[in-house]
């Protein structure tokens, strides 16, 4: 751990807090973009946070304390993740060796959360949502794992977020094998996070059937307050995602810079899910053995350049 | 130590014979047990805690398996109470108690022998004690005989039991590889290996729950003790051969796991993964001391029995559970139960806790011992030159990572079928009787040693360090350097640990006020619209995990029209059951038809086979020296 708050590092943290709304309004105005239409406003998930914050909450009579609880479990896991990311040649407050798995794990603490409230309502449509999450989720977590593998040979050692994505900027400029090996490393993770996020073509958030959905299925029965702390958190999770691909591919870059990234990520997302459909379901796992397989190329190219 | 505790377990002995002899009454024999196993067992518990802190010699090693059996030997003498009762329902109460201080005795002297000057008279105690320990344990997994499964599965566990002694017999009294590999089959029985693992997902869901949880949470253990105590594992292809093991055990026990309905059968895979993590760090440590690598040695011991102790704290608490499940509703199938946390509370949302536990989450404490073996993978994967090891590592990181999210799949939906939502079945629902106080407590008794590990990890892992030490081979001050090194990695974990719990109350907190502005409503579940959803809608266990079991449905042996089939039945078989065991005992069955054809039922046949035997061995002993 650092004993400094850094003022950058702080910068960041309240920039994400406060603007990681916005990520889903610019993937709203490019799908509209590319639609032809003028859509919702820049703003809209602003709006609803605060309406729903205003609004009380309908509970099923099926549901236990852990119904209530999973939302929160999900906002407090994913604002740890972001804390442990760093920013800009400043290393996060809480980074220590391996926090690169309390990463990754904090994630799937959120999603055992989301599982257990979604099967706590007794609702089939919950069920199948909380079942499809659980089948792409052991393919996600492969691609992920094997990513961390990468990053921490290029960090030498050091398996911190902040050391490796300074380590990453070295072995980057020294050496071309590694500059591809870590694209295609940025690839596998870009097609991990869209799955990790619930957008197209694994997932539609904006499906107007339940039979399709995958994350929103799984949130149904949530209202007021629950659901505006539920859209925040995958706000903040989208952000925490895009600055991580972010920090992997330009490490040194300076604040402000790095938040134009994000937006430039979820344009990015929002080209995606506007040229591509939804695959079938039963093809998801396919592609996301892809993505392992292309992280999997990655380390193989890594432990070759080492040895 | 051994002077220390034999009197405790010789009082325990005594116990088991006294509970034996009241047999006939069931109140009397029934108290004598419980309480020489429970106060033995709490002193026995106390005296190693206090060595672990106090003491600084070689003893000290065995109080990390000791503590578990103390531990569960404790908790799960104060779950028998209401659990086997005192009114004879299936076996006499008194021989249970017998039985299961007997086990305890055999279990804790197994570990208190190395004080002896002959080491092959040691040897042979060992033995003993190993045999008295796996037949006691036998009468406890038999105890509810009349159960439909209980026989065929009891029979598994003898013969298991019995295989491992025999092999044990062979590998003490020979030298060498042959010695060797029985000793690792032998040990590895009981420790649950992949392909021997088969009797633990059978032997207990027949077994009373406490004493899964004591043979779960201490006896597999003990197979980890043999091994590292009766022989010398620093090889390469030990290492190896564990560190294979370890991956296999790891993956394929999660995943079988995921086709069980019955809670404790997807507990005892679980178990066996869990083995397999223990295994694979172990495999790490004697790896990392073969190549000499001091991060993987370190990191891999230490993460190893990091995870000894939470596993066996947590599984024993998950058995319990379990058995608090059946005892209430006398039913452990989890597609069939549902709601149960209004009927039982606390030990809902324990089982729920520790289920999430022990698919390595933060905040819990298994994440921390699988991060200290994460980190041990990590560690070997960049500061090594060997390409074997690298891909060793790369494969361990990768199979690590796909059991977390198995295990969380599998356990999450244990948890949620069992104990949210709406009941699947409502009779079982409407019989079930609420939770025992006295059963939660047990229960939580069992959790303790996890808060401890979650709260002071380092120090947990320091005093592990300090009892392990003499596993090492690396030099003193690059152990030293690393141990300072795992330390700084987990305390922050804890500091962060205690960030999450502390953001989770404030906004639990906040959004509790936030709610309170408007009066909380409460109706059926929306479901879309659909006005009247009812409980056989839901998802069960097995729906919830239904598309995995059907992507990987090759390896589980779901085939044709099985697959989908999830709810009708357990569907598919152990790809150990099928692809070995089944033609092993196929090959043998044809065999022993060919000697079926000597059972002629003709008195006259049988006394001339004898005298012709007689003639041949006869023939066999002397001829030649006659020939000579």
């Amino acid at each position: 751990m650092n004993n400094v708050f850094c003022p950058v590092w702080l910068a960041n943290f309240a920039a994400a807090v406060i603007l990681c709304p916005l990520l889903f309004g610019i993937i709203a105005k490019v799908k509209a973009f590319f639609a032809g239409r003028k859509g919702i406003p820049l703003f809209q998930l602003y709006y609803d946070i605060f309406k729903l914050l205003r609004r009380g909450v309908i509970y099923s009579n099926s549901v236990s304390i852990f119904f209530a609880a999973a939302p929160c479990v999900t906002l407090a896991a994913t604002v740890v993740a972001f804390a442990l990311l760093p920013c800009q040649n400043n290393s996060s407050y809480f980074a220590f060796n391996g926090d690169i798995l309390l990463f990754v794990y904090l994630f799937a603490l959120a999603r055992a959360f989301t599982v257990l409230a979604a099967m706590d309502t007794a609702s089939s449509f919950e069920g199948m949502g909380g079942a499809r999450e659980l089948h792409f989720s052991i393919f996600s977590e492969c691609a992920l794992m094997t990513l961390f593998a990468v990053l921490c040979i290029c960090g030498s050692g050091e398996f911190s977020l902040s050391a490796i994505f300074f380590a990453v900027d070295d072995l980057a400029r020294n050496s071309g094998l590694a500059t591809m090996a870590l694209l295609l490393a940025a690839v596998g993770f870009f097609i991990v996070m869209l799955a990790e996020n619930c957008r197209v073509p694994v997932d539609d958030p904006e499906t107007h059937l339940e039979l399709t959905m995958i994350h929103e299925a799984m949130i149904l029965d949530y209202s007021g307050v629950d659901m505006a702390i539920i859209h925040y958190a995958s706000a903040l999770k989208l952000w925490v995602f895009g600055q991580f691909m972010v920090m992997m591919l330009f490490p040194q870059l300076p604040a402000h810079w790095v938040w134009a990234g994000v937006f430039a990520s979820a344009a990015a997302v929002g080209v995606v899910e506007s040229v591509t459909a939804r695959f079938r379901l039963l093809k998801v796992p396919h592609y996301l053995m892809g993505a392992f397989a292309i992280e999997l190329a990655a380390l193989a190219l890594f432990i070759w350049e080492n040895l | 130590m051994t002077t220390v505790l034999l009197p405790f377990i010789c009082v325990m002995l005594c116990g088991a014979i006294l509970s034996a002899l009241f047999a006939f009454n069931s109140k009397l024999s029934s108290a004598i047990g419980v309480i020489s196993s429970a106060a033995n067992s709490l002193c026995i518990l106390a005296i190693a805690v206090a060595a672990l802190f106090f003491r600084d010699d070689a003893d000290v090693f065995k109080t990390i398996f000791l503590i578990p059996i103390a531990l569960i030997g404790f908790s799960g003498a104060l779950h028998s109470i209401h659990y086997i009762g005192t009114k004879p329902k299936h076996g006499v109460p008194g021989f249970y108690y017998a039985a299961f201080n007997l086990t305890l005795c055999a279990m804790m002297s197994c570990l208190l022998l190395d004080g002896m000057r002959d080491k092959e008279l040691e040897k042979l105690f060992f033995l003993l004690l190993w045999e008295i320990m796996g037949l006691a344990s036998f009468v406890l997994v038999y105890f509810d005989f009349r159960s439909r499964g209980v026989d065929r599965a009891s029979w598994i566990y003898l013969l298991s039991c019995e295989a491992g002694g025999l092999l044990l017999m062979y590998s003490f009294t020979h030298k060498g590889v042959s010695a060797l590999v029985c000793g690792l089959l032998g040990f590895g029985l009981k420790a649950g290996f992949p392909i021997l693992h088969v009797w633990l997902p059978k032997a207990h869901p027949v077994a009373p729950a406490p004493v899964s949880a004591l043979m779960s949470g201490a006896m597999v253990n003990l197979g980890i003790y043999g091994l590292l105590t009766f022989y010398d594992l620093k090889t390469a292809p030990v290492g190896w051969t564990l560190a294979i093991l370890g991956l296999a055990g790891t993956l394929t026990g999660i995943m079988f796991s995921l086709t069980k309905r019955n809670i404790k059968a997807i507990l005892a895979y679980s178990t066996v993964e869990n083995c397999g993590i223990i295994t694979l760090g172990i495999g790490c440590g004697i790896l990392g001391g073969v190549y000499r690598h001091a991060g993987l040695e370190t990191f891999g011991y230490l993460g190893a029995f990091m995870h000894l102790i939470n596993h066996a704290s947590l599984k024993g608490a998950l058995f319990l559970c379990a058995g608090s499940v059946y005892h209430s509703t006398g039913s452990l199938d989890a597609d069939k139960l549902g709601g149960l946390i209004r009927k039982m509370p606390s030990t809902g949302k324990m089982f729920t806790l520790s289920a999430l536990a022990l698919s390595g989450l933060p905040p819990f404490n298994a994440f921390l011992s699988e991060l200290v073996i994460y980190v041990a993978l990590f560690a070997g994967l960049t500061g090594t030159n060997s390409l074997p090891v690298a891909i060793f590592c790369s494969a361990g990181i990768i199979v690590l990572g796909a059991t977390g999210a198995f295990a969380l799949a599998s356990l999450v939906r244990t948890a949620a079928s069992v104990f949210f939502a709406e009941p699947r079945d409502q009779e079982i629902f409407d019989a079930a009787t609420p939770e025992k106080p006295l059963m939660g407590r047990a229960i939580f008794i069992t959790l303790i040693p996890s808060l401890i590990v979650m709260i002071c990890a380092d120090s947990v892992a320091r005093i592990i360090f300090n009892t392990i030490d003499f596993l090492f081979i690396c030099d003193e001050d690059i152990q030293t350097a690393a141990i300072s090194q795992i330390v700084s990695i987990l305390k922050p974990v804890c500091m962060i640990n205690c960030l999450l719990v502390g953001l989770f109350m404030l906004f639990y907190g906040v959004s509790t006020i936030l709610k309170r502005r408007h009066r909380v409503l409460r109706g059926p579940t929306w479901d879309c619209g659909y006005v009247k959803p009812t409980a056989r809608m839901q998802y069960t266990s097995s729906a919830l995990v239904q598309s995995i079991t059907d992507f990987f449905s090759p390896i589980f042996g779901i085939a044709g029209r099985r697959r989908g089939a999830a709810l009708a039945s357990e569907p598919g078989s152990d790809i150990a059951d099928r692809m070995f065991w089944n033609l092993i005992f196929r090959i043998t069955a044809r065999w022993s038809e060919k000697i079926h054809r000597f059972q002629t039922g003709y008195l006259h046949f049988y006394i001339l086979v004898m005298v012709v035997a007689i003639i041949a061995m006869l023939l066999w002993a002397f001829l030649p020296e006659v020939l000579k």
